[in-house]
């Protein structure tokens, strides 16, 4: 009997012995999760922009203002849009917004559909440049819009430097 | 009365063993279109022999499910490392690949967790793996999820 435990137990250390020299490993999971939602950012490249007269006197004052936009409307139902507005009107004795003076046409060469059709600024409501339908996603470096603006020149206008400040927001859903 | 004299011994051999979450979030970092980051916080058991070493890897058992989402492929999933100080930490950001085992900390030998005086004073020993992924634009919304074993290999 005690010869056999001997045995035995030669064997184990044999077996244990030849283990240690193989390396040993062991693996865990992780489920790694994420939520890709709806989500927009805009930027205009200059922080100011003049309009301009070309062509005959009294010729209506044009500016064409480019912007940039990232958007990612969700899937199912989902829908965006572009909007400009302006807190205040132009001052002094110029141009007015309120007097339908500002009028636009948009337009993208990524996603979105832009105004064709001239629009009507307005001061305190904010109006349409580019709507975004369901699973609109922009190209990942951004996708590059315009508005082209016309101020009317009424020679009633005094001579001068008139200035007014729209914001662009964009809004995915 | 008698008495008998039994040997016995036993061979301590070089062991490692992970414990991580069943699952972690990235959620986005800062504004819109910034990245997806999240820490996945792990920690770990290991024994090396005296002129052995051990590895934690991560890699990728797959890509993102459903398709049509990130994908781990296009190198949009990277992570950097951080220890308790015990193990070395992967150097700089990594990328992680569904084809191949990429570092996360590396040991080296007679290394032990647990009770200071060369072992670690932490037991078990943690680590972090910071993950980001890129947020494209050109993704459709939704809910995605990948996959991501870790392997301790020690000798």
């Amino acid at each position: 009997m005690k010869m056999s435990r001997s045995i035995l137990l030669i064997l184990l250390l044999a077996i244990a012995t030849a283990g240690s020299a193989v390396a040993q490993s062991n693996t865990a999971s992780t489920l790694l999760q994420v939520g890709v939602a709806a989500e927009a950012s805009i930027s205009i490249p200059a922080a100011s922009y003049t309009f301009t007269q070309t062509g005959s006197v009294f010729n209506n004052y044009t500016l064409a203002m480019p912007f940039t936009y990232k958007v990612r409307t969700t899937k199912v139902g989902g829908s965006g849009t572009v909007l400009a507005s302006f807190s205040a009107d132009f001052a002094g004795s110029g141009p007015k917004i309120a007097s339908n003076a500002l009028t636009y046409t948009s337009s993208t060469t990524g996603v979105g559909t832009g105004n064709g059709t001239a629009v009507t600024a307005q001061v305190g409501t904010a109006t349409n440049v580019l709507t975004f339908g369901a699973n609109a996603r922009s190209a990942n470096a951004g996708d590059s819009g315009n508005v082209s603006w016309v101020l009317v020149n009424d020679p009633q206008y005094e001579t001068g430097n008139y200035s007014t400040t729209v914001v662009l927001t964009i809004t995915a859903l | 009365m008698a008495t008998t004299v039994q040997s016995v011994s036993v061979s301590i051999a070089a062991q490692g063993r992970l414990y991580f979450p069943a699952s972690v979030s990235l959620t986005r970092s800062g504004g819109p279109f910034t990245p997806y980051t999240g820490p996945l916080a792990f920690t770990y058991r290991v024994r090396t022999t005296a002129t052995g070493s051990a590895t934690v890897t991560v890699q990728a058992s797959g890509e993102f499910s459903p398709t049509g989402g990130p994908t781990v492929a296009s190198g949009a999933l990277t992570y950097t490392c951080a220890s308790d100080g015990y193990a070395t930490p992967c150097s700089g950001s990594q990328t992680v690949s569904t084809s191949a085992q990429r570092p996360v900390l590396n040991l080296g030998s007679s290394t032990c967790t647990g009770g200071g005086s060369g072992c670690s004073t932490n037991d078990p020993a943690a680590g972090t793996a910071q993950f980001q992924l890129g947020n494209q634009t050109t993704v459709p919304t939704g809910n995605y999820s990948v996959q991501l074993v870790f392997t301790i290999s020690c000798t």
